[in-house]
């Protein structure tokens, strides 16, 4: 195994360790009834919201 | 369609995917076998084109073309479809900042009519988009523009702070956004 893959299934090993202690955290009273139906405003997904110092072109 | 956007529409569906298996490994016991999380296709475009019949759908959007302008936009999308068997419980899209420091969520929609993950599936939306932003090495998770403080009140709960705009809830011309943030 290269030393860059370990690093890779390192990284893998840590962020499911980070998850599984989050997902306790968001199910642990169970599902949440006050949950909305959508969320976000589909006539602004596509306006970029960086900050000054950083190009307008999120994601690209 | 450029090599370079193709070249990074490759190499981040593999992570789309990476971050996937992780969220849905994370997911509680209960989901297990019984949650499929994937990304959008066309099939999952299929199913949601029903959802723009229902009385109890809050938003007009359209996801097919929605999607297919997005997607071809930002190659390094969050994109995510939360399956229960064969129903389509959700969807939803999202993108990194142009640095790559932080991820955010631009549109989540809860399957309208007899969900059977209604109340979870939010939570599950939380999970695997933070599950991509620790993949993509982003350190900040956004929802953008929650439309009222009941949605802002619905995010605090699990961990979101508020962050105003120049404008109030409903302004269309707000000149920078609001959004809910929370440090991974």
């Amino acid at each position: 195994m290269t030393e860059k893959h370990k690093s890779n299934n390192e990284r893998l090993k840590e962020i499911q360790e980070k998850l599984k202690k989050r997902s306790e955290e968001i199910f642990e009273n169970g599902p949440d009834f006050d949950e909305p139906q959508h969320t976000g405003d589909p006539s602004k997904i596509f306006e970029d919201d960086d900050e000054p110092g950083e190009e307008s072109k999120s994601g690209k | 369609m450029q090599a370079t956007h193709l070249d990074a529409e490759r190499r981040y569906e593999q992570l789309r995917l990476e971050a996937r298996k992780l969220a849905e490994a994370s997911l509680p016991p209960k989901y297990k076998g019984v949650i499929s999380l994937k990304g959008i296709d066309s099939h999952s475009l299929a199913r949601a084109k029903a959802w723009k019949v229902s009385d109890k759908r809050q938003v007009d959007w359209e996801w097919t073309a929605g999607y297919n302008v997005y997607s071809l936009r930002y190659p390094k999308r969050f994109e995510l479809a939360i399956w229960k068997s064969d129903i389509l419980c959700g969807l939803s899209i999202g993108r990194p900042s142009y640095n790559g420091s932080r991820l955010r969520i631009d549109f989540v929609e809860r399957a309208p009519d007899n969900c059977p993950l209604r109340g979870q599936v939010m939570q599950i939306n939380l999970l695997a988009a933070e599950a991509y932003a620790l993949r993509i090495g982003a350190d900040e998770l956004r929802i953008m523009h929650p439309s009222n403080q009941e949605l802002v009140n619905y995010y605090s709960r699990y961990g979101y702070k508020y962050v105003k705009g120049t404008m109030g809830f409903d302004d269309a011309h707000e000149q920078k956004p609001h959004y809910l943030y929370k440090r991974l």
